[in-house]
Order: structure tokens, then sequence, then C-alpha cells
């Protein structure tokens, strides 16, 4: 059974200047830190993008995630992914994740389409016999026919996009991680592509989705939660969320 | 270490530790040794993208790969033209001499210099999901060898044709790979480490490359520094990993000294990556 749960998780992000760096860090080392003044310390600036931030989803839960931008939407999905772990709080998250952050990690330009399958595959966490054994059928899912075999470079972006999304979605998924905007290409393909995603989403056990869009989260969504500077501001019922998410964008 | 025994045949995304309620510090640990061995068990991803890395490299150009021996043929034919008659040595002496020693110093600094990069590039891919980051430093390691392997075939065939008598030191070139390819692997986890997170080191480790080449002895001999200044031959670990290799491929024997060298190098430097590698693998996705 798929669970995730953040137990009072933060996430701070430091913020480099590219002079406060090596040199401070060295001048740094061999002063202990005692002999610049507080403002020169090599304790680095950070930004705050989520906050004392506790919540629990089960099994079945598909939760919409709101905000405007720069409310910690997306990081909070890269939480969620493993990709961040959170500079104090605890993660505990179990089942096979599927993120469809970025439309298309690791792709080459040089090489075919079916190269490039493989190598994502991999990269995705299939084996090579796994991922040889599901090309046919994301070859077919692309609609690319024959421009398989020839370098991405040749693609147009759309076309792209239909690769990135076909491989990324060939996996049965325990815990789905979307972020807007994927599969948007041309109108075809997109129709096809939110059928799948809405195969996806039933066939999997927790969807986690963030978006922009009402009638995305209204369609898709059985809960929502409400994310303002980092902070959890509402969890609840998509109404109910969506109502305290128009208050916020009103202020 | 449940998720040591999983095989190689089995996606990572099985043998992934799971995020659950153990403290920070020990989730730490616990992923770093995860990345490193479930890593290196990913022979098929990392061998795979340090071939399409090659192939691509040299797509649409006649020769393909080639081009590497074929370059550094003609750069080091060149040099022991010009430099064998600057110390009136024998040019059917000096090539191989300065191949056998170019090749295995292209590899090591080549493995150096790339790893300055290969996190920096990986962005894409570190921000999306979670998967074993060795495979990107494996992967800069595997590339390296494979260009290796292809200019010693270059140096066999050059090696004949200047008389190089072989012998059966040339099978001490395999535990010489091993030992070198095992310090190449620390190096690149520590460079590509600093270089994300310190870009200053980017250019510090190009420069220190530049030097390199000249302190060690690879134009020329290490017998002809004397006195004092022969410490910038023997405390110089490149040196001795370069000798390791060198050596049998002129049908002589690796001094002992080298092995020792390079052994405990291995060893110190794997005990620092290691400890570079668990304290900071989690923070390197903030890096960017």
């Amino acid at each position: 059974m798929a669970h995730i749960k953040l137990d009072h998780i933060s996430v701070d992000f430091p913020v480099f200047g590219a002079a406060k760096n090596l040199r401070l860090a060295i001048i740094d080392g061999l002063t202990g830190g005692k002999i610049l003044p507080k403002s020169f310390s090599s304790k680095v600036l950070t930004v705050k993008s989520l906050e004392d931030l506790s919540l629990e989803i089960k099994s079945g839960d598909r939760v919409g995630l709101v905000g405007h931008n720069g409310a910690g939407k997306s990081t909070l999905l890269r939480v969620l992914a493993g990709v961040y772990l959170p500079t104090s709080g605890q993660v505990d998250i179990e089942g096979r994740i599927t993120p469809l952050l970025n439309q298309t990690p690791g792709m080459e330009n040089e090489d075919s389409g079916y190269e490039n399958i493989i190598t994502i595959g991999m990269l995705l966490g299939m084996s090579l016999v796994e991922i040889t054994t599901k090309a046919d059928e994301i070859i077919e899912f692309s609609g690319l026919g024959d421009y398989i075999n020839l370098p991405l470079r040749t693609y147009s972006s759309g076309m792209q996009a239909r690769l990135g999304f076909s491989i990324c979605t060939a996996l049965k998924p325990g815990i789905l991680l979307l972020d807007e905007g994927i599969g948007a290409a041309d109108a075809q393909f997109a129709e096809k592509a939110s059928r799948r995603v809405k195969d996806m989403v039933e066939r999997t056990e927790i969807l986690v989705l963030a978006s922009h869009s009402e009638s995305m989260i209204e369609s898709m969504c059985n809960r929502a939660l409400l994310l303002h500077h980092g902070r959890l501001l509402e969890i609840g019922s998509v109404d109910h969320v969506m109502k305290a998410y128009k208050k916020v964008q009103g202020l | 270490m449940e998720f040591f025994k999983r095989g190689s045949r089995l996606s990572f995304a099985a043998g992934l530790p799971r995020l659950d309620r153990s403290t920070n510090a020990e989730q730490r640990i616990k992923r770093a040794r995860w990345d490193i061995v479930q890593g290196f068990q990913m022979w098929e991803l990392w061998s795979r993208l340090s071939l399409n890395e090659m192939s691509r490299r040299y797509k649409r150009t006649l020769l393909g790969p080639a081009w590497v021996t074929i370059s550094m043929l003609i750069f080091a034919s060149i040099m022991s033209f010009v430099w064998a008659g600057l110390w009136k040595q024998n040019v059917r002496e000096f090539l191989p001499f300065l191949l056998s020693g170019l090749i295995p110093w292209t590899m090591i600094s080549a493995v150096v210099g790339e790893s300055t990069g290969v996190l920096l590039s990986g962005e894409g891919l570190i921000k999306n999901q979670q998967f074993p980051y060795t495979v990107l430093t494996y992967g800069v390691v595997a590339r390296n060898f494979l260009i290796f392997v292809h200019n010693i075939f270059g140096y066999f065939v050059v090696a004949l044709l200047c008389g190089v008598i072989f012998n059966s030191s040339l099978f001490l070139l395999i535990p010489g790979l091993l030992l070198v390819l095992a310090n190449c692997v620390w190096m690149s986890l520590i460079v590509s480490i600093l270089c994300l997170r310190f870009r200053d080191f980017q250019q510090i480790v190009v420069s220190l490359i530049q030097i390199t080449i000249f302190v060690t002895p690879i134009f020329w001999k290490a017998d002809q520094i004397q006195g004092g200044r022969a410490l910038i031959v023997n405390a110089n670990v490149i040196h001795h990993m370069i000798e390791l290799l060198r050596a049998p491929l002129l049908g002589e024997v690796p001094a002992s000294l080298s092995y020792v060298v390079c052994a405990l190098s291995a060893l110190l430097g794997w005990f620092l990556a290691y400890r570079l590698f668990t304290s900071k693998r989690h923070r390197l996705p903030y890096w960017f």
C-alpha cells in the first residue's frame, strides 16, 4: 500500500553568490570563522521554500496542489520525488514513484528516438530487458512512426514532447507526481495524452498534481491543499480549498 | 544491508532504500552507500551512456572513434620527431616511450577534466528523480577507459613497428589498470562534487591539469631529474599511476614503490570520497 507521510518538513535553499564562495570558505576555514564580521561569515543566505509542513496522503488519494507561483508546489513535488531531502523534518514514503516533472530529462539530440527510449527508460529505473520489451508499445503510443529511427534533432518540439511523455508514462506507477503542462503538445496528441494520464491516474494508488487550472484539479482530484509562501494554508475537499485559494488571490 | 543484495537485473527503483522514519543522518548515509553500490551495479546504464557519448562525438565522421587514436598518433609522432632531435635520441626509442606515457595520462587527465562538469550537466536528471548519481561519474571513467583501449591498439601497432619487445610483464597491465581505475573513480567523485559546489574549482582543476603534464615525467624520463628535485617525480601520484601502465607497455616491470603509492592513494582517496559523499550527497540537488 502506497502512502506518504511528511512530518514537519522544511526546505531551505542556499543562495550562493559568486564572490561569497570558495574564497570566503577558505578564509573562514583558516580563521575558524571568528575574525570576519557577522555579515561576512560563510553562513549562506537561504530562501525558505517550504516551512514546517506536515501532511499525510493515503492510498486512493488524488491530491491537487494549488498556490501562486513560488508558493512551493514544485519543491513539494520534488521532495515527494525524493530529489530534495528536507533540511529538517522527516519524510516517509512507500510505493513506486513516477515523477512527471520535467518533460524530458536526459534526452540527447544526436541520438535516434529509439536510442533515447532505451537510455531514458534505464534512467527512469527500468532494466535493459524491461525497457526493450516496452519499446514497441512506447513507439506506437508516441505515434512517431518511422521517425523513431531518426536523430532527435530532426523532431519538432511537439514530437519531442510526445516521445518524452510516452516514455515516462510507460511504467505503472504507485505514486504519480504530475506537474502541470505535461503532455500538452498538438491538439490531437493532447487528447490522447490526457486520456493516458487519466488512465494512469486510475491505475495509480496516489496522485499528486500541481496545477493552476481549477478545472483540471476539480476533474482529477478528491483532495486539495493550498500552499502559500511555503506554508500549508488549507487542506481538505477541493471545493473548500479552491474557495480559500480565491480568497488568497483576492488579497 | 538488504538493498545491497538486489541484482542489477532489477530496476533500481526496486532497490531504492525507502524514505523511512530513520533520522536524516541515517537516511543520508544509507542513500549514499546505496548510490555507490547500486550505481556501480547499473553498469548496463553507464556503459551505455559512455558508448552513446563516444558514438555521438564521431557521428557523421568517416573514421569514427578511430580518430581518437589517429590524432594521438599524429601528435606523438610529431612530438617525438622534435623531442628526439632536441635530446639526441632515437625516434624509434622515443616514440613508444612517449606514447606509453601519453596514453595513460590522457585517460587520467580526461577523467579529472570531464568530471568537473558531469554533475552540472546532469541537472535535469538530478532535479527530476532519485537515481544513483555515481552512474554519471562511473560513466566518465568508463568512457575514458574505452578511449584508452582504442589508443592501446594504436600503441601496439606503433610499438611493433618500432621494435619494442614485449614479455610476460605485459600481464602486469591488468592489475595496473585496476589500480589506476580505482583511483580514477574516487578522483572523479570528489572533483565532480567540489566543482558543483564551488564553481571556481573547475578553473583550478583545469589549470592544475595543464601544469601536471609538464611536471610529470611524460615527455622526459624520471631518471633525468636528480637531487632534491627528484621529489617532483617520487611524490607525484600521477607519475606512479602512469608508471604502472607504462612499464608493462615497454616490456618492463613497474617499481614496487609505484604499486604501494597507488594502493595507498586509492585507499586514502576512497576514504575521503566516501566521507564527502555520505555527508554531502543529499545536498547536491540544492547546489544548482
